[in-house]
């Protein structure tokens, strides 16, 4: 393949054609050059060495992208990657389309932060023993020596070991006669597995299929968040929220907390996850025939019987076209009632599936892992896990310290790795080969993008080292010079079709196989909940995950989705709670479980079941943890999944806790009803269906769009020359406020994609965050369930721009192609557009923040070269992605053909998991924009001042049932449906 | 308006009372001791005392300023939403006390005001003292200043981009920079008769030959005074639309944004008004005390401090008429944003500065309807340096409509921090460092027109009144 003529930075993958090995070699120099140039990095005017580079191969061309395709082993679900990778750095994510798992090519939050990790200038550097820097042989021999004496070894991994690694691991258990091996996860959906594991006779998990949903009740399982294959569930979520089509799915949401996925249902009981067996019980009682059970309950328990019965309604009119899905913490009594129920509603094949092969092993119980820690072994492994901070409950690193030899490898030097006797160094999976299992029948594979960083070895390569040196027979072995080689053996391919499956990323096709019959399992009743007891949920965190992201600053500063706190896991509870308990947002609360006491910030969530407090895990880190040290509590004292326990006020000062918003009702401090603010708008079905029979005009004589008819509708006045943007492009963007569940997966694209900096707690509590996009969360109706609203906003592009006419040295400037430019060069910083914006979108440099956070000349070659790094004075906001816009164009021009609508993706675009997000050229008659603007829910937020914004919103239609929707024919639209006022 | 008649019981000491030249001539000979002893004398304690208290503003200042430029905004309190704090509603009140000096040397020359004379020379400076220390906001609250400092000037450049001649701030730059210029010729050529009359009675060579070069060869000739006269009469016409013009314009830094509560057209009358108001009562506040320490009670008469805290009362209640009708006008546009913008400028976060600002600005100047308080010293003193309170916290109250603007996930309260404290003090230590200096250095009465105005000074037979 020789392209030199044409630059390659088209989006397919570009298959490399030398061999994979000297492919590594190129990237070792590329990495070496890079680290030459970064060694001085740290005055003022560095020598940098510019080293020719003198074997590139062909299909590397400077400054240009190439694209590979790898498969994400962070997380639990193996979703494929097509990493952006310029002149040797890996410097973007995305998803990998046509891949099994996510064939949209979408990724979430922590895959789009993940680069954050492998620049992380935290990483451990050197192996150590004692504190002191060791060789790599010298490490490996003391590791080898250990484990040949040793009669008791434990290895202890995480539980997404891929087949190759598996494979390994089998050898070396071969070879040392005395080990044993436990998988670790402080936060795994364990209990669910086991449960399911008897309900369907074999151990794997259940697969979603919502495309084909209409009705999907969820029981704490906020599936759309943290719990499972969140990508997929969001992809078939998103395909059947579109109002007015026929598939227009009703979300009914049964939860103690407040999460993402709450926050998307169309209706919401807030439900304390103890009672949740009996809400289970009664729903499946009443699913065949008998209400009686379930009505008593939502008397007992205060549940919404109307929602209730609306439930039960819709579930039985729509079986086979029903899910329900339960949250992995719940007991296992629920999830025999759920698999009962899903039976019943015809679930198995259409909305529901199985997984016989997770990627995910089951992990081990932390009792069992302590268990094996107390038999005493001589030598214990650690292979990227951290169970000193996160293992739920006993004191691990106590444990611990009677083990005379304790290996540990890890990114960091964190909790586990810093008790060690010998740490390592691990590669990071972006400088690591492996394989995963996607899926039953596809297995995915990962390749390196860049050599080691810091010198660091993957878990794998350890392990194989320490088999060979102490199986020196084993001649399969003997020739493998390393995983990478063992990995390729294994596999078994030729040449030509290894380089095939490396550009494809993953090899067979998906079984999709349908949920197996439940059996009938008398599972335990769990006990009621003991008065004066709250449960306390230790949830994992929709950003940081379990903790494993808990030293990358990049996710530390998104938002939580419902709180919009960051920097913090903190004990959010119900208002009316903390009003219970005389404490408001920053006071402190005791924590009482399992006989172990936690002390946390107090921060009240409306939506929050009044008798449930929830909490973050992961968080509390003490070391390794860069940024993350000190941010939060450690909660895994207090155990796993939901606990019962006891909460109390406690002393001490105010805490600061930093949100990203602060007030969360669009109608704050409107008295004089019946006016509203019509921001973020939304409606009921009836009233959609009232509009669309009779739709009507407006001052322009042009018909209303159906948010257009709740505000009053201005006929504008253009004082300004009207400038002619019919010629070429104009680009516009369009979200569809029912397709965001408010994953922010687009916000850590735009970071990644735009060199966003983060600046910390404190500035952030100032009020200084830097995203370019936020979610806006607007409630409404009453604290205890309000509705809620979520709204994506960046900058709107106004035609009109009232940030352009206040700038007094023309730093923002509008572009022929109806871009509102900032010119980070001209800018003064005199924060005048941003006070003048209505949107309040722009955001300005009020410290160095790049420069003071750059610690490390590592930390540099994280950013996009496409995207100017901002300096302290300066201005910036979203560019609609400027510098994609141009590739496209250059592209588009080299080949002398037009650039077709679509082919201009935005990151948040790109990343959106529920293709929320559109951008397109509004000049293209019946393109993206001309029918997203063209639908009869298309809005623009505050274009009755007349700024013209291009972002076109679709208002979200609340999907209430028939019963429950309040719309009554001749009232006024509203900004909310049917709710009065309150939040807080 | 005119003045009323001398009223003689309160005249604190008549200045001239005979028409024999000879006395006149002693009397005008006093008159210029009187005026300039402050300036031949050995500093006083006092004076050294209130020159170190500046000093230590001044200085608060300078780190304060050299710290912002150094580390960057984020020293301060400003925020996202709320992008100006402290350092406009500096800019714009040390702009707004830079009115009056130029009101009552132009304007009121140009209405044949005598009254003002005695006060004119030290509003001048006062004028431009302000104007100095107002200018130190724009820049230094700019991201870059060492950008900022000429790419807001409309330089010919490589590139040809032009400053943005539609952003208000480009107006700013324009209207308070001329009116910086105007003011300071304006004054200078007013200083021109009194520096040569320095230089005459100075004793010392160096005092001499300093005087001597300022006054530029002033000689007194009849020709000299009649250029003098009409130059300034022209300087005179040319500050007074400049008065309502940099006001104005400083307004529409606020009156042309899309912003509620600021987005109104109302601004510019409202802070011309307001900018004559403070500007009056800071004349008021530091008269009071120069008359007093100067030993001028008998050229700077509470006559003259009467009619000046007429015009207070005047502008109170105009700005307290331009409150009122924001308030009418938000709820009568039926615009949920203007509506809540003043619902929350006098309810919200800053409810108490609103209050401030009423209280300071509306309730406690109509205590001066009372001939008792106008004339009482020890009153207006008060009531004075609560108007300046009062119009600080106007425009405090106004820059943070950004708190709560339109999109209320955006809402963020602004807290300012030490160095915003620290710049607010410290301008004030600046601006009375100058204040003190002008005050030793140069005469703060203008001593050829205090005694063109003295009785009997005036050709016999016509009448001046």
């Amino acid at each position: 393949m020789i392209s030199n003529e044409v630059p390659i930075h088209d989006d397919h993958v570009d298959p490399p054609s030398a061999a994979a090995m000297s492919r590594r070699t190129a990237m070792k120099m590329f990495s070496l050059t890079a680290m030459m140039g970064m060694v001085s990095g740290c005055i003022r005017k560095p020598t940098r060495h510019i080293v020719a580079m003198h074997d590139r191969p062909e299909y590397q061309q400077p400054g240009m992208p190439l694209y590979y395709a790898s498969t994400w082993t962070e997380g639990s679900h193996p979703y494929g990657m097509l990493i952006k990778q310029i002149d040797g750095r890996p410097i973007k994510i995305e998803g990998l389309e046509g891949h099994p798992l996510n064939p949209n090519g979408k990724s979430t939050a922590q895959m789009q932060a993940s680069l954050f990790g492998l620049y992380d200038p935290e990483r451990l550097r050197s192996p150590q023993q004692g504190g002191q820097d060791i060789t790599w042989p010298e490490a490996d021999k003391a590791v080898a020596d250990a484990l040949r004496g040793a009669r008791r070894v434990l290895v202890v991994t995480r539980t997404t070991l891929g087949p190759s690694e598996q494979a390994l691991l089998a050898r070396f258990r071969k070879a040392v006669p005395g080990a044993q091996h436990m998988a670790y996860e402080p936060a795994q959906d364990r209990d669910r597995r086991l449960a399911w594991q008897q309900i369907y006779g074999a151990a794997g998990e259940v697969t979603t299929k919502l495309e084909n949903a209409k009705v999907v009740l969820s029981l704490d399982a906020d599936f759309l968040g943290t719990d499972g294959d969140t990508l997929t569930n969001a992809r078939g979520f998103a395909e059947t929220r579109v109002p007015g089509a026929a598939n227009f799915s009703r979300l009914y949401v049964a939860e103690g907390g407040m999460t993402g996925t709450g926050s998307s249902a169309d209706h919401r009981i807030p439900v304390r996850p103890s009672t949740s067996a009996e809400l289970a019980a009664g729903l499946l009682a009443a699913l065949g025939g008998s209400s009686a059970a379930l009505s008593a309950s939502a008397t007992k328990h205060g549940w919404d019987a109307k929602v209730l019965q609306a439930l039960v309604k819709d579930l039985n009119a729509n079986k086979g076209k029903a899910a329900v899905l339960a949250g992995p913490h719940l007991p296992a009594a629920v999830h025999g009632a759920v698999a009962q129920m899903n039976a019943m509603l015809g679930a198995s094949g259409t909305t529901l599936g199985w997984n016989a092969t997770p990627a995910a092993a089951i992990a081990s119980a932390p009792a069992d892992l302590a268990k094996a820690i107390a038999a005493g072994p001589e030598v214990v492994i650690f292979l990227g896990v951290n169970p000193v901070h996160d293992m739920p409950g006993a004191d691990f690193g106590k444990a611990l310290e009677a083990v005379p030899m304790v290996v540990a490898q890890g990114l960091t030097a964190d909790e586990t790795v810093s008790a060690a006797t010998i740490a390592l160094p691990a590669a990071h999976a972006y400088e690591s080969w492996n394989d995963a299992t996607v899926t039953d029948g596809v297995t995915g594979i990962a390749q390196p993008m860049v050599a080691p960083l810091f010198g660091g070895r993957q878990d794998a390569d350890s392990l194989l080292a320490w088999t060979k040196a102490l199986a020196p027979d084993d001649g399969a072995l003997k020739a493998t010079k390393d995983f990478h080689g063992f990995l390729q053996a294994r596999w078994g391919l030729a040449q030509d079709k290894w380089e095939a499956l490396l550009r494809k990323g993953y090899a067979g096709t998906a079984k999709n196989a349908a949920l197996p019959a439940p059996r009938e399992v008398a599972f335990p009743a769990p006990a009621a909940p003991a008065a004066g007891t709250h449960d306390v949920v230790l949830a994992l965190h929709p950003q940081t995950v379990d903790g494993r992201f808990g030293g990358n600053a990049w996710l530390l500063e998104t938002p939580e989705s419902c709180n919009k706190v960051v920097w913090d896991n903190v004990a959010a509870m119900a208002p009316a709670t903390a009003r219970a308990l005389g404490v408001s947002e920053g006071d402190w609360v005791t924590v009482e479980a399992n006989g172990a006491s936690v002390k946390l910030p107090v921060v009240p969530q409306p939506g929050v079941q009044k008798d449930t407090i929830v909490t973050h895990v992961g968080y509390g880190r003490t070391q390794g943890a860069g940024h993350g040290v000190g941010v939060g509590v450690n909660v895994a004292p207090l155990g796993s999944g939901v606990v019962a326990g006891k909460v109390s006020k406690a002393g001490g000062d105010k805490y600061l806790i930093a949100k990203t918003q602060h007030v969360f009702d669009q109608n704050a401090s409107v008295t004089d009803q019946p006016m509203e603010r019509h921001i973020a708008i939304s409606g009921t079905p009836k009233a959609y269906e009232a509009y669309r029979k009779d739709v009507p005009d407006g001052p322009d004589g042009k018909p209303l769009s159906f948010p257009d008819t709740q505000k009053h509708k201005l006929a504008l006045t253009q004082i300004d020359p009207e400038v002619d943007y019919s010629k070429g492009h104009k680009w516009g963007l369009a979200i569809d406020l029912n397709k965001c569940t408010g994953c922010h997966a687009c916000l850590l694209a735009c970071q990644s994609e735009n060199n966003i900096v983060i600046v910390g707690k404190e500035e952030v509590a100032v009020g200084r965050d830097m995203s370019w996009i936020r979610i806006d969360r607007y409630e409404a109706g009453p604290e205890e369930n309000p509705n809620i609203l979520l709204q994506p906003m960046l900058c709107q592009h106004c035609d009109n721009a009232p940030c352009e006419t206040v700038c007094p040295v023309n730093a923002t400037a509008h572009t022929p192609e109806g871009l509102n430019d900032q010119i980070y060069n001209r800018c003064v910083g005199t924060r005048y557009c941003g006070n003048n914006c209505p949107y309040k979108v722009r955001r300005f440099n009020f410290f160095n923040y790049t420069g003071e956070q750059t610690t490390d000349p590592v930390q540099e070659l994280r950013a996009n070269p496409h995207v100017t790094v901002r300096t302290r004075g300066v201005m910036e906001k979203c560019t609609f992605c400027v510098q994609r816009i141009n590739a496209v164009k250059f592209e588009a021009a080299n080949k002398h053909v037009d650039v077709e609508d679509g082919a201009v993706v935005t990151a948040c675009q790109q990343a959106c998991p529920s293709d929320a997000i559109v951008f397109g050229d509004a000049n293209v008659k019946g393109g993206l924009i001309e029918t997203a603007r063209g639908g009869d829910l298309a809005y623009h937020v505050l274009e009755e001042i007349n700024v013209r914004p291009n972002v076109t919103y679709g208002a979200r239609i609340r999907n209430a049932h028939p019963d429950l929707d309040d719309w009554k024919p001749g009232a006024h639209g509203h900004g909310h449906d049917g709710d009065k006022k309150g939040g807080h | 308006m005119n003045p009323p008649p001398p009223d003689s019981s309160t005249l604190e000491e008549p200045v001239v009372d005979s028409s024999r030249a000879a006395k006149l001539q002693a009397d005008l000979r006093k008159l210029d001791a009187d005026i300039q002893a402050p300036m031949e004398s050995f500093p006083t304690q006092r004076w050294l005392g209130a020159f170190g208290l500046a000093q230590i503003g001044a200085v608060i200042f300078l780190i304060t300023f050299v710290y912002t430029i150094a580390r960057g905004i984020g020293v301060w309190g400003n925020n996202n939403p709320v992008g100006w704090g402290f350092a406009i509603t500096n800019f714009v009140f040390w702009i707004g006390i830079g009115h009056a000096g130029t009101l009552i040397s132009a304007i009121l020359y140009l209405l044949r005001q005598k009254w003002r004379t005695p006060i004119a020379r030290f509003a001048e400076a006062m004028t431009i003292f302000a104007v100095i220390v107002a200018l130190q906001f724009p820049l230094v609250h700019t991201g870059r200043p060492w950008l900022a400092a000429y790419w807001l000037l409309p330089l010919p450049n490589a590139n040809n981009i032009w400053v943005n001649f539609r952003s208000p701030l480009l107006w700013d730059v324009f209207a308070v920079s001329t009116y910086a210029l105007v003011s300071i010729m304006f004054w200078y050529t007013g200083l021109i008769p009194d520096l040569a009359a320095a230089r005459d009675r100075a004793q010392h060579r160096v005092r001499k030959l300093v005087y001597g070069i300022l006054s530029l060869g002033w000689k007194g000739s009849n020709r000299a005074w009649q250029h003098y006269e009409k130059a300034y009469l022209l300087f005179a016409g040319l500050s007074t639309p400049l008065v309502l013009s940099v006001h104005s314009v400083v307004s529409f830094d606020f009156a042309t944004s899309v912003i509620p509560g600021w987005h109104t057209t109302i601004f510019p009358p409202y802070f011309v008004a307001g900018a004559v108001f403070s500007g009056f009562a800071m004349v008021a506040t530091l008269i009071i005390i120069m008359r007093k320490y100067f030993k001028l009670q008998h050229v700077i008469t509470l006559d003259h401090l009467d009619l000046m805290n007429r015009i207070v009362l005047v502008t109170s209640l105009m700005v307290g008429y331009a409150y009122m009708m924001e308030l009418f006008i938000a709820w009568y546009s039926g615009v949920v944003f203007e509506r809540f913008a003043f619902m929350n400028r006098a309810m919200g976060s800053y409810g108490w500065a609103y209050a401030i600002m009423v209280t300071c600005n509306v309730i406690l100047p109509q205590l001066l309807w009372f001939k008792k308080i106008r004339r009482t010293i020890k009153f207006m003193f008060i009531i004075s340096i609560f108007v300046n309170i009062g119009m600080w916290f106007e425009r405090f109250v106004i820059i943070m409509a950004l708190h709560r603007d339109y999109l209320p996930s955006s809402w963020h309260d602004f807290t300012p921090t030490w160095v915003d404290y620290g710049m607010l003090i410290g301008s004030f230590g600046l601006f009375f460092t100058l204040l003190l200096l002008f005050c030793r250095f140069l005469p703060t009465v203008a001593i050829a027109e205090a005694k063109m105005d003295a009785p009997g000074a005036q050709p016999t037979g016509g009448h001046h009144e």
